[in-house]
């Protein structure tokens, strides 16, 4: 295969061109898959969700409208022989199986009231049974009363007044059709405080981004170009904090939130985050690469430092703040161990997506499909910033490496 | 211009330096003890575990008009909302962090632990002062709120809670599959008596058999009560006598394991560990033993014909669990007294009715008339099915005052996973069972 | 001002110090606002000595020490203002900037910005129909500008005979609808915050405490002042300040809210997290030093002839093959943790890394296209685990879950070209309750998850070869597989470190799908099978309250994490070099 970056010519070409799109897309199908899941299963209803072998499309019971109340159509087999698209009236009717007296192979399931009792009854295998008379293509037939049996009361949407039919819910399969049910999304809004938890989440991460972008722009303006005692020894410090795993704060961060009370308050998802080593240290690599030669005529000029920053160095660093930004929301949006620790778990008004989405998925009394919906509402944002901001942030992954 | 500045800064500082007094001096006037407002309304925090935002509603609701019907409480409600043990260790955190509630429900496994590390307050003297007769409830769960955490028996003076409700297991029955395997409904068997494990490992095989793609005889949850019934049920149980050492590798208690194992390793049952709920709600699982709490869940169900049915008899007969959770006081609230006026508001007859008529709960007090009314809360037509199961020479869940409940549960836990999904046999079980869960009496 | 500038320059012996009278009167209002600090500190002294403020001990020192340091430093910086000395104006800046900051934390206190956020939380949910009204608008905005920027491109005229006037108006017109769009919804989502609320919310805060509110606002503007004055150009030149380190206070000032929150919410931490895993602390008692104790408990082997023979408080962690000994652990779950970890990252990196290695080359080939995949494979990475950890949740639910349909059908297939049907239809393995499989649950979504980030990593590094090498190497004769294993594995082998480095310490802090996989069950289930290091943090800390242990693990794990970070940074610092 052509690993080198060069194309092949000829056929050998073309089967490499196969072989390269072949599996790139397979690939890509193994990436959507989940996500075409998720989507489609965010429209279904909850039993659906369950069906087995699975469906990808949301299907869902058909219905149709009789006397004002909408009923669900299932294929029922008939007396007449052959099924028929049938409403169901009712489901829990109480049925009776009726076996044949004479031919044991003829079995009725029907209400009791419609058989007429003939008083009499019959041994079958040391048990009394009562005896029955129906109707049976046009001849009087006898049955024994076996068992109850429990199953759904049918009738004609076309003609609602005509005999309704009897069947247990075994013998009638539901006739569906694709339907996407939109109601999820509204409904899950409303599921455990998860609107308020939007709300915050994106009350959260404006607040953190904005944070993240002004003291990363103050600091590492300080740290590229205002010379001072222990600058370069504190910018090493920084350097070294990217490596601390976060996981070593998480305690000592708690008590911290514990002490100053701040435990169960947005604030706490706010004002710890507000300040960023990594961006910190993209900020002051982008200032460094900024020509000296721009600021210094600005200080002839007679321009203040701060001018400086905000008339020159800004307006330069749009690539480098939109990175930051993007990373800054990614981070913000999709935190989670965090939310977990310092909200409590009955602290619905300040609780975040990641939060709430963790808890409702443990939840076994939710609807997995109301679940998935919550998931698409919480994906789609950082996925729609990622696909806008992708220029500044695939290349600024590729050239610095530094996961988000 | 730079007079004017000056001048200004002047004044702005003078007053500056005059308001600093009050500034500075704020911190003594927290310390000193002012003069408290007269008690006229006392601000109360309370939380209990809801089992779904109904409920959540209805506390809500409840907590509204306790404050509005003007006994002097005002009541902020909070809805605990994880389920399982996160809820309890979020509690034990908050409560050192001093953020917990005046006045919370916790499981009744757990009261325990709670009085134990003193996060809880005895509450033996405000409620004698308000009347409380704790016959009222159910003895089981008394049994364990009256303890003395000294000799970890009951004993005059201690009062840890009140039971907000009871629960116990039972069959959720998915009436369509178990006609469409032509077996007979447990509900008539359980009338005629016939309601034994053999029968139920008929049906669970029937139904798994006759059922079609993906269906299942049976399902339950992997913790403890789900395994613990069929081990008390055989005749077994979780401790000794005493509940001071562990009683799970008796031979009775390994029968009713093993039994339970081989439902699963026949294959009939919803796989060990995964959430039969969802299962069940999707019309393919025959019989779901689950508690009273999965009603409401239950009650949503359109597509196929349910009802509850007891638990399958075993050797020895009752023995379904009497599951409950009790309102406790924060050990550190303000107004020990305004706290327990609160549980009592929240433990009354038409709160517990008010609650339990939403279908997830059965009143907490041992009363006809609860009990009555609990009857008339259908579906399930069945209900009775739940009041046999409470009042059936049932196993009150209970904390261990001489051990460490949640160090058990997790212990049994793991090893009654790691048996049920072949990791151990059954013989290393019985051997290893009481070593693992040794450390949780120490 | 700049008249200093063409002056003679600065000596470096007797430095230069401008005459400004007028700064000079400016530099005496410091001193006064010096003295008004130093007469409050006093008053502060003398309220605390004199016992009018009922302190218990430790604010009763705190205040002390305070008010002297406060009282010091301002007669210092007074009489060193006096001087024009260099360092009393460094020592002016300290002061106002500490005053500043204290101002600051005690304005957020008293005007409860705290509890303002959770409260203003609630009317920002209420008033969010506006705001996506007004997002609306900005992408109608965003998107009209971009029209029009192809359609009129910097630089262009529009009278230019090639630009299409008309379509340029057009576009124009809708960027101003966009804008009003935005107006619009700017001006309801103003309504619905309903601000009033908010300004009862202050003046609450503000009524319980006006004087010291207003004291405090009033001291911050004096020190903002104060603090401008005396970093400004003019004070550098009156106080002779070189003009290389005239901008250093400048440098403080900017990098100081950064700082701030640097020391306060990550180095403070830090070190707090490193002493207390020298207690016993169980965050409502007293915090006993026990030593080393938290890491020997954790950490603790000990090899015995049997069981037990091991020393108290060791339980058994495996036998030892060939030999009749056992290894016991003081902590076996601690043990556990690593154990699961480590089959984690033997399984889990390669997957991420092999299969974004593979897909790289695939990318680099060329073929028109194929880098839209890149962005295709990003997109788990910045879905947020938990949403892309539940849709696995749903797929891998043993009964109905895709994953174990999916191995059904393969089945299926398997066994319609091997006679015998060998394999099952059907399976139900238990990836979320079943010990044996759980692990690979949280490997699949993991690898899953990540190896797209590691794609774009290595097509990074693919681009950096240089063409060359494959000319020579063709020129050499060598074939496509000879050129790959020649030269495109030794030039990636510094990327494919890196890049393995990057995850192996990402594997390390696994978490957020363990919990998510886990949820309702307690999070490590089942049996321990997804019991990793922090998650056994996570219990200890916030399950049984041993933080003083549950630091240990957290330092334990970092020193691990620490040894891959820096075999990564020597490896490029090597590179560096070497190239």
């Amino acid at each position: 295969m052509a690993a080198n970056g060069r194309k092949v010519k000829g056929w050998r070409g073309q089967l490499s061109r196969i072989a390269v799109y072949g599996v790139l897309t397979v690939a890509g199908i193994v990436v959507m898959i989940p996500f075409l899941i998720a989507l489609f299963g965010s429209f279904k209803t909850a039993e659906d969700v369950f069906t087995y072998p699975p469906r990808l499309l949301p299907q869902a019971p058909a219905t149709v409208t009789v006397d004002g109340a909408e009923l669900p159509v299932f294929n029922v087999p008939v007396p007449a022989g052959g099924t028929e698209q049938l409403a169901r009236l009712e489901n829990g009717t109480s049925l009776r199986e009726f076996i044949g007296v004479e031919d044991p192979t003829q079995v009725l399931v029907l209400p009791r009231e419609e058989l007429t009792a003939t008083g009499t009854t019959v041994s079958i295998e040391g048990e009394d049974k009562d005896v029955y008379v129906a109707t049976v293509d046009g001849q009087q037939v006898e049955f024994y009363d076996n068992r109850s049996r429990i199953g759904g009361t049918y009738i004609d949407p076309d003609d609602p007044t005509a005999p309704p039919v009897f069947a247990v819910a075994s013998a009638v399969t539901p006739v569906e059709s694709v339907q996407f049910q939109k109601d999820n999304y509204s409904n899950v809004l409303k599921l455990n405080g998860l609107g308020r938890a939007l709300t915050n989440t994106v009350l959260i991460t404006v607040l953190v981004v904005v944070g993240q972008v002004l003291t990363s722009i103050l600091g590492g303006y300080a740290f590229a170009r205002l010379k001072f005692r222990g600058r370069d020894k504190i910018f090493l410090f920084y350097l070294g904090s990217i490596m601390i795993p976060f996981v070593v704060l998480i305690i000592p961060l708690y008590r911290l939130m514990v002490e100053i009370g701040w435990v169960n308050d947005l604030v706490a998802l706010v004002i710890p985050f507000a300040f960023t080593a990594y961006g910190t240290f993209l900020m002051r690599q982008f200032f460094v690469s900024i020509p000296k030669e721009l600021e210094e005529a600005a200080i002839i000029d007679g321009a203040s430092r701060w001018r400086i920053l905000w008339q020159i160095f800004v307006p330069l660093s749009i690539p480098a703040i939109a990175t930051l930004t993007t990373f800054s929301f990614l981070y913000a949006w999709n935190s989670f161990v965090w939310p977990l620790i310092v909200i409590d778990s009955g602290n619905q008004e300040n609780s975040v997506l990641a939060l709430t989405l963790a808890t409702l998925g443990g939840r076994s009394a939710d609807a997995p499909n109301l679940i998935l919906a919550g998931v698409m509402i919480a994906m789609i944002p950082p996925i729609t910033v990622f696909l806008l901001a992708q220029r500044y942030f695939v290349e600024n992954v590729a050239s610095s490496g530094l996961k988000g | 211009m730079r007079i004017r500045h000056a001048a200004a800064g002047a004044i702005v500082l003078a007053v500056a330096l005059s308001a600093c007094s009050s500034t500075a001096s704020s911190p003594t006037g927290d310390g000193s003890p002012s003069v408290s407002p007269p008690a006229e309304t006392v601000d109360l925090r309370w939380r209990t575990r809801p089992d779904n935002d109904a409920e959540a509603a209805v506390y809500k609701g409840i907590s509204d008009k306790i404050t509005a019907s003007g006994i002097g409480l005002n009541l902020k409600y909070e809805a605990g909302n994880s389920e399982g043990s996160p809820y309890q260790d979020k509690l034990k955190t908050e409560l050192g962090a001093g953020t917990a509630p005046d006045v919370f429900w916790i499981p009744g496994t757990d009261i325990a632990d709670f009085a134990k590390a003193g996060l809880i307050l005895n509450a033996s003297d405000v409620s004698a002062a308000a009347g409380f007769n704790a016959a009222d409830f159910y003895a089981g769960p008394m049994d364990q709120l009256l303890v003395d955490p000294a000799s970890g028996v009951k004993a005059d003076g201690f009062v840890w809670g009140v039971p907000r409700d009871v629960s116990t297991f039972a069959l959720y029955l998915n009436l369509d599959l178990i006609d469409k395997a032509g077996v007979e409904s447990p509900i008539e068997l359980a009338k005629a008596g016939k309601w034994d494990w053999a029968a139920f490992e008929a049906t669970a095989k029937a139904i798994r058999n006759e059922g079609g793609a993906g269906v299942k005889g049976f399902g339950a949850g992997g913790w403890w009560a789900n395994w613990g019934y069929f081990v008390n049920s055989a005749g077994g149980s979780f401790f000794k006598d005493d509940r001071t050492a562990c009683n799970l590798d008796s031979t009775e208690s390994i029968n009713g394991i093993e039994y339970y194992k081989g439902l699963y390793d026949a294959g009939y049952g919803v796989p060990f560990g995964e959430d039969p709920e969802p299962v069940f709600k999707a019309g393919k699982l025959g019989m779901f033993i689950n508690g009273r709490w999965a009603t409401p869940g239950a009650r949503e169900i359109t597509d196929f014909n349910w009802d509850v049915a007891p638990l399958p008899t075993g050797a020895a007969p009752g023995k379904d669990w009497q599951f409950w959770g009790a309102y406790v006081i924060n050990a550190k609230t303000a107004d020990p007294a305004a706290a327990w006026k609160l549980v009592a508001e929240l433990t009354s007859i038409e709160v517990q009715n008010e609650i339990s008529s939403l279908g997830a709960n059965i009143p907490s007090r041992d009363s006809q008339e609860a009990r009555d009314a609990f009857l008339t809360y259908t579906p399930p037509a069945n209900n009775q099915a739940f009041l046999d199961g409470v009042q059936n020479d049932p196993v009150a869940e209970g904390p261990l005052w001489k051990g460490n409940w949640p160090a058990f549960d997790k212990a049994s836990g793991d090893t009654v996973t790691a048996l049920m999904n072949g990791k151990i046999t059954i013989d290393k079980y019985k051997e290893t069972i009481c070593k693992v869960t040794a450390p949780a009496f120490k | 001002m700049s008249s200093a500038v063409t002056d003679a320059p600065a000596s470096r012996m007797t430095p230069y110090r401008a005459d400004d009278p007028a700064f000079g009167r400016l530099v005496r209002l410091v001193q006064a606002w010096h003295v008004a600090l130093a007469v409050g500190a006093i008053w502060v002294l003398v309220n605390v000595s004199a016992g009018i403020w009922e302190l218990t001990s430790v604010p009763r020192t705190a205040y002390g020490v305070l008010g002297s340091l406060l009282l010091a430093l301002n007669v210092l910086a007074i009489f060193l203002l006096a001087r024009r000395s260099r360092s009393g104006r460094t020592l002016s800046f300290l002061v106002s900037a500490l005053v500043a900051l204290g101002c600051v934390v005690l304005l957020f206190r008293s005007l409860e910005l705290a509890e303002g956020l959770d409260v203003f939380a609630g009317a920002f949910e209420r008033a969010f129909p506006p705001l996506m009204l007004v997002s609306v608008g900005v992408i109608w905005w965003v998107i009209a500008r971009r029209v029009r920027t192809r359609l009129l491109p910097p630089g262009a005229l529009i009278t230019d005979f090639n630009v299409n006037a008309g379509a340029v108006r057009a576009a124009n017109a809708l960027m101003y609808a966009g804008l009003a769009i935005v107006a619009v919804g700017g001006a309801w989502w103003l309504w619905e915050l309903r601000l009033q609320n908010a300004l009862s919310f202050f003046w609450d805060a503000i009524s319980a405490d006006p004087w010291g509110i207003l004291a405090a606002a009033g001291i911050l503007a004096l020190a903002t002042w104060a603090l401008r004055t005396i970093i400004s150009p003019r004070s550098a030149q009156y106080f002779g300040v070189e003009s290389a380190q005239a901008e250093a206070l400048t440098g403080w000032l900017y990098l100081s809210p950064n700082l701030l929150g640097f020391l306060a919410f990550f180095a403070g931490p830090l070190v707090f997290s490193l002493i207390i895993s020298f207690y016993d602390w169980d965050g409502l008692s007293q915090a006993v030093f026990i030593g080393l104790e938290n890491y020997t408990k954790t950490l603790g082997l000990s090899v015995a002839g049997s069981v037990d023979a091991l020393p108290a408080g060791y339980s058994e962690l495996v036998g030892l093959p060939l030999t009749d000994s056992v290894l016991g652990a003081s902590d076996p779950l601690f043990w556990k943790s690593i154990r699961n970890i480590f089959v984690f990252l033997v399984i889990a990196v390669p997957l991420a890394v092999g299969s974004a290695l593979f897909l790289a080359i695939m990318i680099q080939v060329g073929y028109r296209g194929t880098k839209a995949y890149r962005t295709i494979f990003f997109i788990p990475s910045v879905a947020g685990v938990i949403g892309v950890t539940l849709i696995w949740k749903q797929m891998l639910n043993s009964t109905v879950g895709f994953v174990n349909w999916a191995i059904g059908e393969f089945n299926q297939f398997v066994n319609l070209l091997v006679p015998g049907n060998p394999l099952p239809d059907r399976v139900e393995f238990g990836w979320l309750s079943d010990p044996t499989f759980a692990l690979f649950a949280v490997i699949i979504v993991f690898a899953w998850s990540q190896f797209g980030f590691n794609t774009v990593l290595f097509t990074a590094g693919l681009q950096g070869i240089s063409r060359e090498l494959y000319e020579a190497a063709e020129l050499d004769g060598a074939n496509a597989w000879q050129a790959f294993r020649n030269v495109t594995l030794p030039q990636l082998k510094a990327t494919t470190f890196f890049v393995t480095a990057t995850t192996v310490i990402l594997a390390l802090q696994l978490f957020d799908i363990v919990y998510a996989l886990n949820q309702p069950n307690p999070v490590g289930s089942p049996d321990n099978a997804t019991l990793t290091p922090v998650v056994y943090l996570y219990q200890l800390g916030f399950q049984q309250s041993a933080f003083g242990q549950a630091s240990a693990v957290a330092w334990v794990l970092f020193i691990i994490i620490f040894f891959f970070t820096l075999a990564q940074f020597r490896r490029q610092r090597a590179d560096a070099e070497g190239s």
